[in-house]
């Protein structure tokens, strides 16, 4: 294992020694032939690769054979999305890029090297969003071209603020996966489970925000899962992803799944990275937990987290067990729907008694009280682009300014890997994207200011960008669903 | 792929139960082929005669003696015995984008569309196999090229796109008549899809001789779960997903032969 991951902000302003090293490490590493193992092409490949996207993108001459091992199925495309494999998936193909370019820092300067992170949502550092200018000089402070422009990105200066759904919201879900007794698609903080087959995936919470956020918003490489390894400030923004992942594990009342076929899978294959020497190396989840070969370390792991892992005993109250909770279907909409230029408002018929059943149910958290919690699942998102931006309202009044209700916004959807998803043939079943919103917060404000009718339940979609008349996206099904728990006090020892 | 992890899943809902009834679809198999008086396969009697006839004649015979009963009778039961389990991911899609009260008529209408086209193909199927029998005559050979046809399809591109597009799913609407029909619909895709991939593997247990027809409808039912649960991706060609599924089992296990002997 490589040394402590630290914060990319506290390494210094500029080209700090961190930073001129990486460089330097991924000049060296993106000379080597695509077809070693240890060369940048390489590891970018292993997360996506599409001959047509790297052409585009300038990572590969047209008339340049892929290597084999870029498809078929050993190394090559091997990313997990939209499953409970995303996080540990990534932790092991993060340690794989670390020790390699670590390797090559050493064999360059001599000097030890770690992967920093973009600690992007620090509130405590002004500067948090900004994107360091070594991403977008054009030389080195060597004179040498900085191999960190050479892939694209369409915003190489900050994360904008004001961006919905760019936060920490996700880190205040408990449960990592919550299957519902088959009732409907899983909820969670960690992804679909899979089993012997692999259903339509639903992106687990931390997926969608932040990660998928910071893709979409960087664009260019980086808004395409089959490019976005290419760019050097992939592997600082999944260092952080994978920070926040560790800092949730180590909170009081987070429950991580332990089935054996998420501890030691998938069931069809087996995860392979290469080592700084260029053999591979295969890994499961349980390598990435404490005591594993993968297990990183971190700096701090509650600066910019929204969580605040603790040594102690702490009390506090939860839905109960994720095996015991229950997900039903309350309501879905009528057809697919395709969303062009213009917004599209879908409405939802719901079970009525169910569904005011809920809504009058929902309330705060007490001990041995049902616990009621409502989300919009979003399911089989289809579209052209590698990713899009799709804005999401409840009850938006028909003829109101979207920009003057934000009391309505319900997300913005971040659809990275859209075309992928798309795509049958990509590895992924063709079944597009799925997202479950939570509006609990929402439907109580309503239901305790003008009123919440369960029997006008609509639904608004509107395209921010990359989705025309001409480039449009469809969605095959809203539903509503109803997540319900016991209030269960959990008294934690946590080290 | 991980035989010990697919075992150990195999042992969570739905998976006995849907392996429970492929079983009893074999053990009726299996008494039906015992209980023939004719060579034949499921119930379907092939003429003794049949070397002595032309491939069009022996088909009229067969016609002829067998009425359509026994051959819906005799494709209901493959049916049974061989396609429960790859039933799994649909019918938990069902589960999911159905209300409780409306979910079992969900399945029986996804298994009416998904039946229906399966019935269909059936005919065509039913009369290669036995056009088949009739025109070379010696089974083994005919049979081991026919098992070598269908793993060679299993490894190809065209066939990793069939499974690919097998995978998709849906709309369920969750009301009324229409949510109903969803299902229906989605069965009969489903099923297009599965022919496109599996129809070699069905085949095969038709062109067995009687006595091995129930071991080859098992030995095919394991094929093509093995390439439903394969990982997907783009269509090129690969191991059979029967070959890697049975390398997952032998290997380790040789290897602790290996071990417990050194």
């Amino acid at each position: 294992m490589t040394g402590v991951r630290r914060d990319m902000a506290t390494l210094g302003p500029g080209w700090n020694q961190a930073l001129e090293d990486y460089a330097l490490a991924m000049e060296a590493m993106d000379a080597l032939p695509a077809s070693d193992r240890r060369s940048w092409k390489f590891l970018a490949a292993i997360h996506g690769f599409h001959k047509g996207r790297w052409v585009e993108e300038g990572a590969m001459a047209p008339a340049t054979p892929v290597p084999p091992e870029y498809e078929n199925q050993t190394y090559g495309k091997q990313c997990q999305h939209r499953n409970w494999y995303f996080l540990p998936w990534h932790r092991g193909y993060l340690a794989s890029f670390e020790s390699i370019v670590a390797a090559k820092v050493m064999e360059l300067t001599g000097r030890q090297w770690a992967l920093p992170y973009w600690n992007y949502l620090d509130s405590t550092n002004p500067n948090a969003r900004m994107i360091p200018q070594p991403f977008r000089d054009a030389t080195m402070p060597n004179g040498r071209p900085n191999p960190f422009v050479k892939y694209r990105v369409a915003n190489n200066v900050a994360i904008p603020s004001g961006e919905p759904d760019f936060d920490l919201s996700a880190m205040r879900e408990n449960d990592f996966l919550v299957d519902g007794s088959g009732g409907a698609s899983p909820v969670g903080f960690g992804g679909t489970g899979t089993g012997a087959f692999s259903p339509p995936g639903m992106t687990g919470d931390l997926e969608a925000n932040p990660h998928n956020s910071v893709h979409v918003i960087l664009d260019g490489v980086m808004g395409d899962p089959r490019t976005a390894g290419l760019h050097p400030l992939f592997w600082l923004h999944h260092c952080n992803i994978d920070r926040l992942w560790e800092a949730w594990m180590r909170t009081p009342g987070k429950n991580i799944v332990r089935a054996m076929t998420w501890l030691d899978g998938p069931i069809d294959r087996k995860f392979i990275v290469p080592k700084p020497d260029g053999d591979g190396e295969t890994y499961t989840a349980r390598d990435g937990l404490r005591n594993g070969k993968f297990y990183p370390t971190y700096d701090n792991l509650t600066s910019g987290t929204g969580v605040t892992p603790v040594g102690g005993a702490v009390t506090k109250i939860g839905m109960g067990p994720p095996e015991q909770q229950k997900i039903e279907l309350l309501g879905a909409n009528g057809a697919a729907i395709s969303v062009g230029a213009a917004g599209v408002v879908t409405n939802v018929a719901m079970d009525t008694s169910a569904a005011k059943g809920a809504v009058t149910a929902m309330g705060p958290m007490a001990a041995g009280k049902d616990v009621v919690r409502l989300y919009l699942q979003i399911v089989g998102i289809k579209g052209e682009t590698p990713s899009a931006k799709l804005d999401v309202f409840l009850n938006l009044p028909e003829g109101a300014d979207p920009g003057s209700r934000e009391d309505l916004r319900v997300a913005r959807l971040y659809l990275f890997g859209l075309e992928e998803a798309s795509d049958p043939d990509s590895g992924h079943g063709g079944n597009g994207l799925g997202y479950n919103l939570e509006i609990s917060e929402l439907v109580q404000r309503l239901r305790d200011g003008d009123g919440f009718d369960a029997d006008k339940v609509s639904v608004t979609l509107l395209p921010v960008d990359n989705i025309t008349d001409d480039a449009k996206v469809t969605v095959q099904k809203v539903s509503v669903i109803r997540r319900t728990g016991r209030g269960t006090v959990i008294n934690e020892q946590v080290q | 792929m991980r035989a010990g992890l697919l075992l150990y899943e195999f042992r969570t809902r739905p998976w006995p139960a849907l392996f429970s009834l492929s079983g009893l679809g074999l053990c009726i198999s299996a008494w039906v082929a015992t209980s023939a008086t004719v060579p034949g396969f499921c119930g379907i009697q092939i003429a003794s005669v049949a070397e002595s006839l032309r491939a069009f004649e022996l088909l009229a015979v067969v016609l002829a003696i067998n009425p359509p009963s026994t051959f819906i009778s005799s494709w209901s039961l493959m049916l049974l015995a061989m396609m429960p389990p790859l039933l799994a991911f649909p019918l938990a899609y069902i589960a999911e984008s159905t209300f409780k009260h409306r979910r079992a008529l969900a399945w029986i209408c996804f298994l009416f569309g998904y039946g229906l086209l399966w019935f269909a193909f059936g005919i065509p199927l039913t009369a290669a196999a036995i056009l088949l029998w009739a025109y070379f005559q010696d089974g083994t050979t005919y049979f081991a090229i026919a098992a070598l046809f269908a793993l060679i399809w299993s490894g190809s591109p065209l066939q990793q796109m069939a499974v690919n597009r097998g995978h998709r799913v849906g709309r369920i609407g969750a009301f009324g008549w229409r949510g109903h029909f969803d299902a229906f619909r989605f069965g009969a895709v489903h099923a297009k899809w599965c022919i496109a991939s599996c129809w070699l593997w069905m085949l095969l247990p038709m062109l067995s001789n009687a006595s091995w027809h129930v071991p080859v409808m098992a030995v095919s039912g394991v094929a093509m779960l093995a390439e439903r649960i394969s990982p997907l991706g783009a269509p090129r060609w690969k191991t059979p997903p029967l070959l890697t599924l049975l390398g997952a089992i032998l290997v380790p296990l040789l290897r602790r032969q290996k071990a417990s002997h050194a």
